[in-house]
């Protein structure tokens, strides 16, 4: 992908950018306001990773521009400022996800890849399959190799999740966020306690897995 | 004052006014009758008319005269009265209306005739024949009851303004010194003394309201410094700890020469440390958050059944996978709050009871809509906290002896008092018998009410 990172941060940049080209992806730098706007409403970037606060043109206003002109680039706001106000005027100014700092990698890689989907969504499907798993959102109904699989509600929607976004890394706190709606990480972590019953479900007993864990990222679904 | 003396005043010339008018009026009445009289009878009959009322008047012993007449033919020839001669002031082409003359008196006392000064209301009228008529009235009697009315007036009025300066003085020394008491307790405050509060009289006055709303924003400041204290305090505290652990472990592995595989592993646990050292960072940060009621404008109605089924659901299977069992019991109610925080209250008081309870144990969870509030309780199995520790528990970083080798932050239950001070409910933590019951009694809302 090529990716338009402004952040003024300069360690923090260079480590992000270095982190995504290792990942094979193009990444051009900024750390200013004005120039990020100029770059990006000028080349054909496929994301944009914007600070919130930066010097001579503040991130939202960044975005905020950028939409007015016309421009879709799905945008990652990153900032330092966490409350949920913070967050909602992000998306309101046009960002597609808003990350707070500090964050891992590997939550900014799965939601970059996840507004980089959302932004060319494949038509609404009822069913969805994943090797010989096959889900029907219309019949709540659950199939492996042709064998039905009872879930529970939770269960379901989780699943449901999961295929609708196959072969991405899903975090558990975008887990959190999509299936039960809370943007805070409980202590435990409840979401691997799901998953498992969840495999124990579709994968015990067929052959290969499909729900796999990315280490220190979260987890996804895909054909092997 | 300048009012009271213009009262007075204007009193005192309405007097004098009302007394002359009806003087006025009187004298307007008598000439016309003596007018009369000569227009019907003649000089002679006015002549002896006025003898007449001069003799009565002297009859009935009035040594001094009051009424005043003087009959003149054309030619200035006195023909009656007791008036010595015309007074030469007496304007005699006006239009009849009264003036004030000083007048020589003829008094008859003793038979003999004496000349006294006196100062009338005099009203002269001309007859047909050319002769004019002075009809009169002592003034002196008038002017004495005017210095009386003067007098009267003017002790009335300096006895009320003595009596006001000296009520003003009193009360302007009174408001002066609670102005001066209300100054120095806050100089005190000022001076460091910030436990003192503003002095009260109990009048229930301005000045007492004045006290009170200072204390309550005194106050309200005290909080918010006290809660910026602790956050600071608890961060000085509890952070320095693994932050100097993170220190010890860099320093171990830049001393020695380390294994890349030693060293990748010190890494690792150095990325464990801090990770956990900014999740309590954050929390601490979001409990001050609360607390300063940064987040008070972003209540809402909240369905609290939805928001305790959502936690239920996402905890259910961690406490079957633990061995325990999840009872859940919930009404329909709504309460006034944060969505957000109500359902991490939820989850923080599920997490505490799954992973304090020795399993295989029962968390019940109950959700009560009742006339005296909504209920929300979460009952588990486990030791409990005894009840002395009921309130030290809900402050900052405390972790009872026997969980401190758990998991957890120490935050959790501080979050919860924060919340629940957010949402003015109360939290209780009782003896579930055995283990612990956390209770939280949310107000009922009335209709139309705001945050």
């Amino acid at each position: 992908m090529k990716i338009l990172l402004v952040e003024d941060d300069a360690q923090a940049s260079e480590y992000l950018a270095t982190s995504l080209r290792e990942l094979g992806h193009a990444v051009d730098q900024v750390a200013d306001g004005l120039e990020g706007l100029n770059l990006a409403m000028q080349g054909e970037f496929d994301v944009l990773i914007i600070d919130r606060m930066l010097p001579s043109l503040d991130g939202l206003t960044l975005i905020e521009t950028l939409r007015k002109s016309g421009k879709e680039t799905p945008v990652v706001i990153v900032s330092a400022m966490d409350s949920v106000d913070e967050r909602v005027r992000g998306l309101r100014s046009g960002g597609d996800d808003y990350l707070t700092k500090p964050y891992a990698f590997s939550e900014l890689l799965a939601r970059m890849e996840n507004v980089v989907q959302r932004k060319h969504p494949s038509p609404p499907q009822t069913k969805y399959r994943v090797a010989d798993l096959e889900i029907d959102l219309i019949q709540h109904k659950v199939q492996r190799g042709g064998k039905e699989i009872e879930l529970q509600p939770r269960e379901f929607r989780l699943l449901e999740y999961l295929v609708r976004h196959a072969g991405q890394v899903m975090t558990r706190s975008m887990i959190l966020e999509h299936v039960w709606g809370y943007r805070f990480d409980p202590q435990t972590n409840v979401i691997d306690v799901h998953i498992s019953r969840l495999r124990r479900k579709i994968d015990k007993g067929f052959s290969p897995s499909l729900i796999h864990t990315v280490r220190g990222a979260g987890y996804t679904i895909r054909e092997p | 004052m300048v009012f009271l003396a213009l009262a007075l005043g204007g009193y005192y010339y309405w007097q004098v006014e009302q007394e002359e008018q009806q003087l006025d009026n009187q004298l307007v009445a008598e000439a016309e009758e003596l007018l009369g009289l000569h227009a019907q009878s003649g000089s002679q009959e006015l002549a002896s008319a006025i003898r007449e009322r001069l003799a009565k008047a002297a009859a009935e012993g009035q040594a001094t005269q009051d009424h005043f007449y003087l009959y003149i033919e054309s030619d200035t020839r006195v023909i009656a009265g007791n008036v010595a001669g015309w007074p030469a002031e007496a304007e005699v082409d006006g239009d009849g209306s009264a003036q004030t003359l000083t007048l020589d008196a003829k008094e008859n006392a003793d038979g003999t005739t004496t000349l006294l000064r006196h100062k009338a209301r005099v009203r002269v009228e001309v007859l047909e024949n050319g002769g004019k008529l002075l009809v009169g009235h002592d003034l002196e009697d008038s002017s004495n009851r005017r210095a009386h009315l003067r007098f009267g007036l003017m002790v009335g009025g300096l006895a009320v303004l003595l009596i006001a300066i000296t009520t003003g003085l009193l009360m302007s020394r009174s408001l002066l010194s609670r102005l001066g008491q209300m100054n120095h307790t806050i100089l005190r405050i000022l001076a460091g003394n910030r436990h003192e509060r503003m002095p009260y009289r109990e009048h229930g006055d301005e000045f007492d309201e004045l006290a009170h709303h200072f204390d309550k924003m005194l106050n309200e400041n005290e909080r918010l410094v006290s809660g910026m204290r602790a956050v600071t305090d608890d961060i000085a505290h509890d952070l320095r700890t693994p932050l100097s652990r993170v220190l010890n472990r860099i320093d171990l592995a830049l001393r020695g020469d380390a294994s890349q595989e030693k060293l990748r592993q010190t890494l690792e646990e150095i990325r464990e440390e801090t990770s956990a050292i900014l999740g309590t960072f954050q929390e601490l940060l979001l409990i001050a958050q609360i607390e300063s009621g940064a987040v008070r404008q972003r209540m809402q109605e909240v369905d609290m059944e939805e928001v305790v089924s959502q936690a239920v659901d996402l905890y259910q299977p961690v406490a079957e996978e633990v061995g325990h069992s999840l009872v859940v019991a919930t009404q329909s109610a709504r309460v006034f709050g944060n969505p957000h925080l109500l359902a991490q209250v939820c989850t923080n008081l599920l997490d505490n009871a799954i992973k304090y309870t020795p399993p295989p144990g029962k968390i019940v969870v109950t959700l009560q809509a009742a006339e005296e509030g909504v209920f929300l309780s979460i009952a588990d199995s486990g030791p409990g906290i005894p009840a002395q520790e009921c309130q030290h528990v809900l402050e900052r970083f405390v972790r009872l002896d026997q969980t401190r080798s758990m998991p957890g932050t120490g935050l959790g239950l501080s979050f919860v008092r924060a919340v629940a001070e957010l949402h003015e409910a109360q939290l209780c933590l009782e003896d579930a018998e055995p283990g612990l019951r956390v209770v939280l009694r949310f107000p009922v809302r009335q209709e139309g009410q705001s945050a």
